[in-house]
């Protein structure tokens, strides 16, 4: 990833996950998603985890299938 | 319920188990709980203004991940009992819908949701929910989100600034001291009710309306140069009520009791029993206070729904959502200010003349915009929609008048509330009068803080423009037994507030304060430099000296501003018929006049706010100050003000001068002096942006099937321009009951209207058809004098004709002839000798016995097209030519037929019949030609196929 890029995602995630000093009213977009994205990030690393998981013990069947076979 | 496959995440098929749905839940918490979690968790005050504790909060949360969870399962249960295929449909929709949900969200809040940002978003949501069905990875990883259901509440209860209003609790005080004077102890505090309002000049309250304020004025302290310590409610209360200067350290803290614990409430609370009406704040604990009210949990759980809505909505929704962004709470109640009322009415009836009791009433809606209350406690029908703009104010939204012609009269309605919260603080002097505890009670009134009425400046944000204004608030605090009014010209604050009650009562404040007591002759006031907290939680810091000043620069715009409205010089003059010589030029429509013209005065809601357009020739003639009679009397003043093109105006109407038959004048005044009456033009229509606006409403262009119609002449003759045409309910017999009316506009410009009158035997056979035909007919001379509409503009071909039928508010387009459309069906050459089109050659002549006729009008249009405007006739055949042809250079570029009527040709002719459709007008789209046109390279032919000749038409006067 370039530095370009980089920059960009980083100012993204600041919008994002910034949340505003309430205006003197409500300001509707005051909430914070930090939290979903914390969350949405963890589970994208746990199938990511489990799809690898699954790959290497499919290897291992498969070197025991041979062995057995 | 079918049989659950072994691994339904694995699985492709859909099917209702509960881990599919614990998927649904947990897009439910991304797309719904968590946005409203941390919404409320950002904005506390919200919560606070509803009195809002730990149990509702429960309540919440049991609501959002149990009850609605629990219902959606319920939906996707019941449906597979009816049919399986009808759950997995429903299951996609919930997935699809959440997904959409939480991506606009997203969008929104990196305001990024224009009508593009929604089909994106749509669209990635469609590619989600699909790869949810077919791609293992996505639904695995939906379902890995599923701790949200327990993650996000648990943050919210535990680790977000909504915990305060759960877990922190503190005690209140307790006092041990006893004290033997315990005068009852009266405190009102209105909302955004500025000193400036109340005065008729630098030292007196003006009585005219503020009769109860000047009573009470009369027996008190009457601390003039009193300021507010913030410029918003949720600050402003609790340093009254803590005498303490708000911080902007902790300007976002919720004006709650767990927050601020040290308050006058809990201070008192050992020696007074104390009644509250706290509409706003929540600083006086249950067991401290009696309540007098409070808001229902439906009404907290509507303003949240509609909340939740803003966050997710694209801009085009949002506009229809009730507006949250000018108040705390109540956004779809219109009628705050009201409902506020009746609980004071309430509170008041809670008076007694028993010793050892404060009541205590904040009214955070009176005088409050929107002001709608009239001095009677009437409402009325006043609308707020575009007199300001938002404009970011150091990062933030922030509000600013338009223009003067807005500030007028949204400063008379404010003035109009205000003289109603003067009428209320009457009815409250009047039960402690009744009560016999006016003598021995202290009393102090005041305002939490005011509000700006200055061109181009904010409302309620502050700078050097408006600080003074929003700073300088009432102060009225009558002793016991006090008889003589003071005016004190001491530099104090509302700060003191709670210090002087304490001194009065002889009683220790046990925690660190900054007001002073204000009865202490020692006391000279603050110091001259000092601060106000500003919206955004900036203090604000400003010299006390220069206040003065600024503050009697204000009074003295305030009274102008008054002398230029409703105490203008000619406001009570009677305006009889005739009196007054008529504008020739200006005409108006008064968009609401229905409204007025017959009423019920008993209704709570009156008809006072006029909204209208005005119209003249020359915008000029609208500079300038008009006067709306009501009933024949002047009642007020107003300027116009430019809303696009047009030039629109509001002006309130005076209750006093109301009848259940009512008549409108508006009247010029002339910079001369003079007095014109404005032409009402009641049945006006406008058209803008393709839709037409009449003083009725917003009428829809539609293709109705219920009728056919059309204009089959157009033309000018003999200075007049007539049209005639027909409409009716052909093919649909009898649904048609009443003639529609035919408005024609021209330019834009409504000319005139016409009711069909007259029998077309052509015409076929609906219920209309008896009488389908109108005819219409308006001088030049009129069009130019009253419109500024030229002859040249009407061959402009902008003229749009509708049917207008009232009872189903459509206008359906007739359409107009258009024969005389350029077209190019077949394709033509020129040579200097011969013009040849097809099979067909037409000789170049240029004998005017064979071929006649005048180019009239060849003009480049704003919009593009170029218009081409004449007549031609063939003499042998004493008809007119068959085809106009356009030529650039050698270019064909399309043919005309004539077909327009020409009275003066056939009159110059020797009244030749046969001449009359001889005349062509047509617009030549430059777009289309696809190069830059130079008129003086067009050539115009006329030819005929009689003659097979043709003639080179050129510009000239006459024949």
């Amino acid at each position: 990833m370039n530095r370009k890029n980089t920059r960009i995602i980083l100012l993204l995630s600041a919008i994002v996950l910034y949340t505003k000093p309430s205006l003197a009213y409500i300001d509707p977009a005051s909430g914070s998603l930090l939290l979903q994205f914390i969350l949405g990030g963890l589970a994208a690393l746990g199938v990511v985890v489990k799809l690898l998981w699954n790959k290497t013990t499919r290897l291992f069947k498969k070197e025991q299938n041979k062995v057995d076979g | 319920m079918t049989k659950t496959p072994k691994n339904p995440v694995r699985n492709s098929k859909l099917t209702v188990s509960w881990k599919q749905t614990t998927a649904i839940f947990a897009l439910w918490m991304f797309a719904v709980a968590q946005p409203i979690y941390t919404l409320i968790s950002a904005n506390p005050t919200f919560l606070s203004s509803y009195r809002i504790g730990a149990r509702e909060l429960l309540y919440l949360v049991f609501l959002i991940n149990l009850a609605i969870p629990l219902f959606i399962y319920a939906t996707l249960y019941f449906t597979n009992l009816i049919s399986e295929k009808v759950a997995r449909a429903l299951i996609c929709i919930y997935i699809f819908t959440f997904i959409t949900l939480f991506l606009f969200g997203v969008a929104k809040k990196l305001e990024l949701l224009n009508n593009l940002a929604v089909t994106i978003t749509i669209l990635i949501a469609t590619l989600i929910t699909i790869g949810y069905l077919k791609i293992y990875p996505v639904r695995l990883f939906i379902h890995y989100l599923t701790p949200a259901i327990f993650l996000f509440p648990i943050h919210f209860l535990f680790f977000s600034p909504a915990k305060q209003f759960v877990w922190k609790v503190k005690k209140q005080q307790t006092q041990t001291k006893t004290i033997s004077n315990k005068p009852p102890i009266f405190i009102v505090i209105f909302d955004e009710f500025p000193l400036y309002t109340i005065l008729k000049d630098q030292n007196s309250i003006d009585d005219t309306y503020f009769p109860n304020f000047a009573k009470l004025a009369k027996k008190s302290y009457w601390f003039k140069n009193a300021t507010a310590s913030a410029a918003y409610t949720h600050h402003a209360i609790p340093a009254i009520l803590t005498g303490k200067i708000p911080s902007d350290k902790n300007a976002d803290t919720a004006p709650l009791y767990p927050e601020y614990p040290d308050n006058l409430f809990t201070l008192l609370s050992g020696y007074y029993k104390i009644y509250s009406l706290e509409t706003f704040t929540s600083l006086c604990p249950e067991n401290i206070c009696i309540q007098i009210t409070k808001d229902t949990y439906t009404d907290f759980l509507k303003d949240l729904f509609i909340l939740y809505l803003h966050t997710v909505s694209p801009q085009f929704i949002e506009k229809t959502l009730p507006s949250i962004d000018r108040g705390w709470k109540g956004f779809t109640n219109h009628n705050k200010g009201k409902k506020e009322a009746e609980l004071f009415k309430k509170f008041l009836s809670y008076i007694d003349n028993k010793k050892g009791k404060l009541y205590f009433a904040h009214l955070s809606e009176l005088p409050h915009f929107p002001w709608n209350i009239l001095p009677s406690g009437k409402s009325y029908n006043i609308s707020f929609n575009t007199a300001t703009y938002a404009r970011k104010f150091q990062g933030r939204k922030a509000y600013l008048w338009k223009n003067r012609s807005f500030i007028e009269q949204y400063f008379i309605a404010h003035l109009l509330e205000s003289s109603y919260v003067d009428k209320l603080l009457g009815e409250f002097l009047k039960i402690l009068e009744q009560q016999n505890v006016f003598n021995e009670a202290l009393v102090i009134i005041t305002a939490d803080h005011g509000i700006s009425f200055y061109p181009s400046s904010y409302l309620r944000s502050i700078d050097y423009n408006t600080y003074s204004t929003i700073a300088s608030v009432p102060l009225l605090i009558k002793l016991p037994g006090q008889k003589e009014a003071k005016i004190i010209e001491k530099n104090v604050e509302l700060i003191d507030v709670l210090p002087t009650i304490a001194s009065y009562l002889g009683i220790d404040i046990p925690w660190d304060i900054d007001g002073l007591d204000l009865l202490n002759k020692n006391n000279n006031g603050h110091g001259t430099i000092k601060k106000i907290l500003n919206g955004n939680a900036q203090l604000f810091t400003y010299n006390f000296d220069n206040f003065l000043k600024d503050k009697e620069k204000y009074l003295a715009y305030k009274i102008k501003l008054l002398q230029k409205t409703l105490k203008h010089n000619l406001v009570g003059t009677k305006i009889s018929k005739g009196s007054y010589p008529t504008s020739d030029s200006i005409q108006a429509t008064i968009h609401n006049k229905h409204l007025i013209a017959k009423i019920d005065k008993r209704e709570n809601l009156l008809p006072l706010w006029l909204e209208g357009e005005l119209f003249a020739i020359n915008d000029e003639d609208l500079n300038g100050r008009f006067a709306v009679a009501l009933n024949g009397t002047i009642v007020n003043t107003f300027i116009p003000y430019k809303k696009g093109a047009r030039n629109s105006f509001n002006v309130i109407l005076d209750e006093k001068h109301l009848k259940e038959n009512n008549n409108i004048t508006l009247i010029k005044l002339t910079h001369a002096g003079e007095l014109l009456i404005v032409k009402d033009n009641t049945s006006f229509y406008v058209l803008q942006d393709n839709k037409i606006i009449s003083n009725e409403g917003k009428i829809n262009i539609t293709r109705s099937p219920l009728y056919r119609g059309r204009i089959t002449k157009y033309f000018v003759d003999n200075n007049q321009l007539k049209m005639i045409g027909f409409i009716t309910d052909w093919g649909s017999y009898k649904k048609i009951h009443t003639y529609p009316e035919i408005i024609i506009f021209i330019n834009g410009k409504m000319v005139g209207k016409v009711i069909p009158s007259f029998e077309r035997f052509i015409v076929g056979r609906g219920s209309l058809a008896k009488k389908p035909g109108f005819e219409y007919t308006v001088s030049i001379t009129t069009l130019e004098k009253t419109l500024g509409i030229k002859e040249t503009d009407i061959y402009k071909r902008d003229e749009r004709v509708f049917a207008i039928d009232k009872s189903k508010n459509i206008a359906i387009e007739l359409t107009l002839p258009s024969t005389s459309a350029l077209f190019k069906t077949y394709n033509c050459t020129k040579t200097t000798k011969y013009i040849s089109c097809g099979t067909k050659k037409f000789t170049v002549t240029s004998d005017n016995k064979i071929i006649t006729g005048n180019l009239e009008q060849i003009e480049t249009l704003q919009n593009g097209n170029m218009v081409i405007r004449g007549w031609a006739i063939d003499k042998i055949s004493k008809r007119e030519v068959d085809s106009i042809l356009v030529f650039y250079r050698d270019k064909f570029i399309g043919a005309i037929r004539p077909n327009v009527f020409r009275g003066d040709v056939v009159a110059h002719f020797g009244g030749i019949e046969s001449l009359a459709f001889s005349g062509f007008n047509a617009q030549i789209p430059l777009s289309q030609i696809n190069y830059h046109l130079n008129p003086s390279l067009l050539e115009i032919w006329a030819v005929s196929n009689t003659t097979n000749r043709t003639l080179l038409l050129i510009q000239r006067r006459t024949e």
